[in-house]
């Protein structure tokens, strides 16, 4: 098979993988980040047209601190891309469902760049295969897929910084691909503060692989502590990414040395979040254990899932170990191989552990370690092609392997259909299903989720004029439902009101990381229960009739 | 040949593993527990049940289960290890998917097919709780005396969030659990807001005369919230001051700092015991209170 076919096909593939995430466009509800960072974007997106039309008042301090205050403390790139989808879709999906196709496209792109890893060092079969399970059980686990709707950084991080990733990696054989990386780079860390991480597995990486290539000769087995040729792509970050950094985001071009510091000293100093971790009550002083993100790792990405990964990384340590210990040794495609699996393994790593040891807060289930996921299931996907290779010349056996990749495809899919627009519900058979992990103390939601099917029934069932009050944490409901009303999703005579004793109806959402959360329920559980949403038997929200 | 049986056992491993998650995925709710079994197993509850008990269930539970519980003060929250050492725990679970949390139930009892009693016996010294404000907070506990000394509301008016109001007075004047960050940390209390020109009464039942060798002793704890305190530069003190029958036993002071502050005082049998909490100014004075009477081994400080 050529490449261009296999590019072809895969193509195909992406075009589908980009079907698959809009159907799931409204099924998904808004977050309380979404209210941060659709009305932000919009913003930039209207600096940016003034800017493209060469308003000269855009570039003034004042034009800029206007149009940038909103959400300055995380950098701009994904908010231009929600920003701009907002103004081009807005007509025909609403105000914010056009905004987060932004997130979709980025969703889409780190579906591609498994492709584009995959064949370029695996070749055109190999790859393709490859890269095909990668896609699957990327466009399959429940939590990318839930995050890949939502107008937040978190996915559009994961995608610049795939994207850097694979320049950077390709830069070893096109020279082209060095320079891209110094501009990948620049938009990853102009995305979310996972961006810059990349260069340390990156810098590993060349570490390992370059020692021995250095002073114009190549040494089949150099010394361990040989100095390794300095990569253009290393060069290009260091100089490209920063000027892209700060070229893209106007709020740093004035007063760059006090708002630099306070950038960084924001993420530094993060405020405390709740996050429940096996029933203890975690947000700051301390922040959850260095553990607890490798624990959601465990008990969210489908078994089958992680079992083809670790098998990909258990199968392809040959490949890797020849790349470390002779890295200028044996023929190109096998150092590709190598290559690819020893990247996917670093990125892999580093983008977990710094969430595990930076001393940084950790919350939001899997949010803060999104990049981990397309490399993690292109190792899957690795794993399922040389099960594949093993078997392969057996007529009677080589059916096996397609069948158990097949199965963990169908695992993952059955979760993402179970769980839905409540996808970040879902946990694994490790942890027992949403009841096991709720009965183990973990959080059954988070992200103060505004569900839809809740909209939907409220619209059908609520009397006139009703006002709804949610426990226990009714302010970001407040921000959310705000958008439902303006997209017309919402009827205009229901609102959510501050106070509960205000409210005809109180909606509790279960949310057990708020610690008034067991009085609320002593308060209101001998009122009449309207509706309950259960998943997996556990209660999600139930709505309270209080007179 | 080894490399084929290799593959052939990590292929039954992923089947396995995709098994595991299809059966997740694939399988119904959980059933509810009929309302009969809830009642039983709340029933059990109570009849266990001893004063100063912490009682828990599972968080399973959908509202319409926690119907059952009346006004039972049972929550969803694992007890912290430091309450398994000094308090008995009644935990009624799901008997399909255990709480996470306490191990070694002194007693375990099924309820029919969904449920199961257990019973924590308090690993550390025992003090036996025979009334705590938390707990068994009820209407009635609390009066509004507006001034100091001329009853202005007695609070029995249920609220919407749970707890009491006083009828007649601020919405900010009532009784109920709640949660607040005290010292750094999330603290259960109730509410005891002050008034200016008025006192917040809690009124704690008379207790019994102790056994032989026992001693009735109060324990008061006043804090306010972390963020009151920090943004309120100057705030006033509030004071809680202790009476038995007609006799001043003890005061509290809690000043303007951060953290819990805490006061031990000996108790006779058959007077009840009134809190008056008072203070000049009121201005965000998120005043939280915790107030145990228990009966304490004379050998023990």
């Amino acid at each position: 098979m050529s490449s261009r076919r296999a590019g072809q096909i895969a193509a195909l593939i992406v075009a589908g993988y980009l079907i698959f995430q809009l159907v799931g466009l409204k099924t998904v509800g808004l977050t309380d980040d979404d209210d941060f960072y659709i009305p932000a974007g919009i913003e930039y997106a209207k600096w940016l047209g003034q800017a493209l039309s060469i308003d000269t008042s855009a570039f003034s301090k004042a034009g800029v601190d206007r149009a940038f205050s909103p959400n300055h403390e995380h950098p701009p790139f994904a908010k231009y891309v929600f920003g701009v989808c907002h103004f081009a879709l807005s007509r025909w999906l609403g105000p914010y469902d056009s905004a987060r196709v932004g997130t979709v496209l980025f969703s889409t792109l780190s579906a591609a760049l498994l492709f584009v890893l995959a064949i370029f060092h695996l070749g055109a079969r190999r790859g393709l295969f490859a890269g095909t399970v990668a896609v699957l059980l990327l466009l399959t686990l429940p939590r990318y897929y839930f995050h890949s709707h939502a107008a937040t950084l978190d996915v559009p991080v994961a995608a610049m910084y795939l994207l850097a990733a694979t320049l950077a990696l390709l830069a070893e054989r096109r020279a082209w691909a060095a320079w891209a990386t110094g501009i990948a780079f620049g938009l990853a860390t102009a995305t979310k503060l996972n961006g810059p991480f990349m260069i340390v597995p990156y810098v590993i990486f060349a570490f390992l692989v370059r020692r021995g290539a250095g002073r114009g000769k190549t040494q089949a087995q150099p010394g361990l502590i040989s100095l390794p040729q300095i990569p253009l792509a290393l060069v290009s970050m260091a100089l490209i990414g920063p000027v892209v950094f700060f070229g893209i985001w106007p709020w740093m071009w004035f007063d760059v040395v006090q708002r630099v510091p306070e950038y960084v000293g924001f993420h530094l100093n993060h405020y405390g979040i709740y996050f429940l971790y096996f029933g203890t009550l975690y947000d700051k002083n301390p922040f959850a254990p260095w553990h607890a993100p490798l624990t959601m790792a465990a008990i969210t990405v489908p078994l089958a899932t992680s079992g083809l990964a670790l098998f990909g990384a258990w199968l392809g340590r040959t490949a890797v170990w020849s790349r470390i210990a002779r890295p200028q040794a044996y023929e190109e495609s096998y150092k590709r191989e190598g290559d690819l699996i020893l990247s996917c393994l670093l990125h892999a790593a580093v983008s977990v552990a710094v969430v595990c040891f930076s001393g940084g807060p950790k919350y939001g289930g899997a949010k803060l370690f999104m990049p981990f996921y397309p490399f993690f299931c292109l190792l899957a996907g690795y794993g399922a092609m040389r099960l594949y290779e093993v078997l392969q010349d057996d007529l009677r056996l080589r059916w096996l392997p397609v069948v158990a990749t097949g199965l963990a495809v169908l695992a993952s899919l059955s979760l993402q259909l179970k769980f839905g627009g409540y996808a970040l519900s879902q946990y694994n058979a490790a942890a027992g299903g949403l009841r096991g992990a709720t009965a183990l103390g973990f959080e059954r939601q988070y992200y103060d989720i505004a569900f839809r099917d809740l909209v939907a029934w409220l619209n059908d069932n609520a009397p006139d004029k009703t006002r709804v009050h949610f426990l226990p944490n009714n302010w970001e409901y407040v921000r959310t439902y705000k958008w439902y009303k303006k997209g017309g999703e919402l009827r205009s005579d229901i609102s959510v009101t501050r106070s509960p004793s205000a409210a005809q109806w109180v909606i509790v959402t279960h949310e057990r990381r708020f610690a008034r959360y067991g009085n609320d329920l002593l308060g209101i559980r001998d009122k009449e229960v309207l509706m309950e949403k259960r998943v997996d038997g556990v209660p999600i929200f139930s709505v309270m009739k209080m007179r | 040949m080894k490399a084929t049986s290799s593959a052939l056992i990590l292929c039954g491993l992923i089947a396995g593993l995709a098994g595991l998650d299809l059966q997740v995925g694939l399988r119904g709710d959980l059933a509810p527990v009929p309302q009969a079994e809830m009642a039983e197993g709340v029933s059990r509850m109570k009849a266990v049940r001893r004063p100063g008990d912490v009682l828990v269930h599972s968080p399973l539970f959908s509202v319409a289960e926690l119907k059952a519980f009346g006004d039972l003060q049972a929550r969803p929250d694992r007890p912290r290890p430091e309450v398994l050492a000094a308090r008995r725990v009644l935990l009624l679970d799901r008997a399909q998917a255990p709480m996470f949390g306490p191990k070694n139930p002194a007693q375990t009892e099924a309820i029919g097919e969904h449920l199961v009693l257990k019973v924590f016996e308090p690993s550390g010294d025992v003090e036996v709780p025979v009334f705590d404000l938390l707990t068994d907070l009820g209407p009635n506990v609390l009066r509004i005396e507006r001034p100091v000394g001329v009853l202005k509301s007695r609070c029995t008016k249920r609220r919407a969030e749970g707890g009491w109001s006083c009828p007649g007075e601020a919405e900010w004047l009532y009784a109920a659990p709640r949660t607040l960050r005290i010292g750094g940390k999330n603290e259960e209390c109730v509410w005891a807001h002050p008034t200016t020109g008025g006192a917040v009464v809690f009124t704690l039942p008379a207790p019994e005369a102790p056994a032989a060798g026992q001693d009735l002793v109060l324990e008061l704890s006043g804090g306010m919230a972390d963020d009151a305190v920090t943004g309120t530069p100057g705030g006033a003190t509030v004071t809680i001051q202790a009476t038995q029958g007609s006799k001043k036993i003890g005061r509290l002071l809690v000043p303007n700092k951060v953290g819990w502050h805490r006061l031990e005082l000996s108790l006779e049998p058959g007077a009840p015991v009134d809190l008056s909490i008072t203070t000049p100014r009121d201005g965000r004075r998120h005043h939280c209170v915790n107030a145990r009477i228990v009966l304490r081994p004379q050998d023990k400080p």
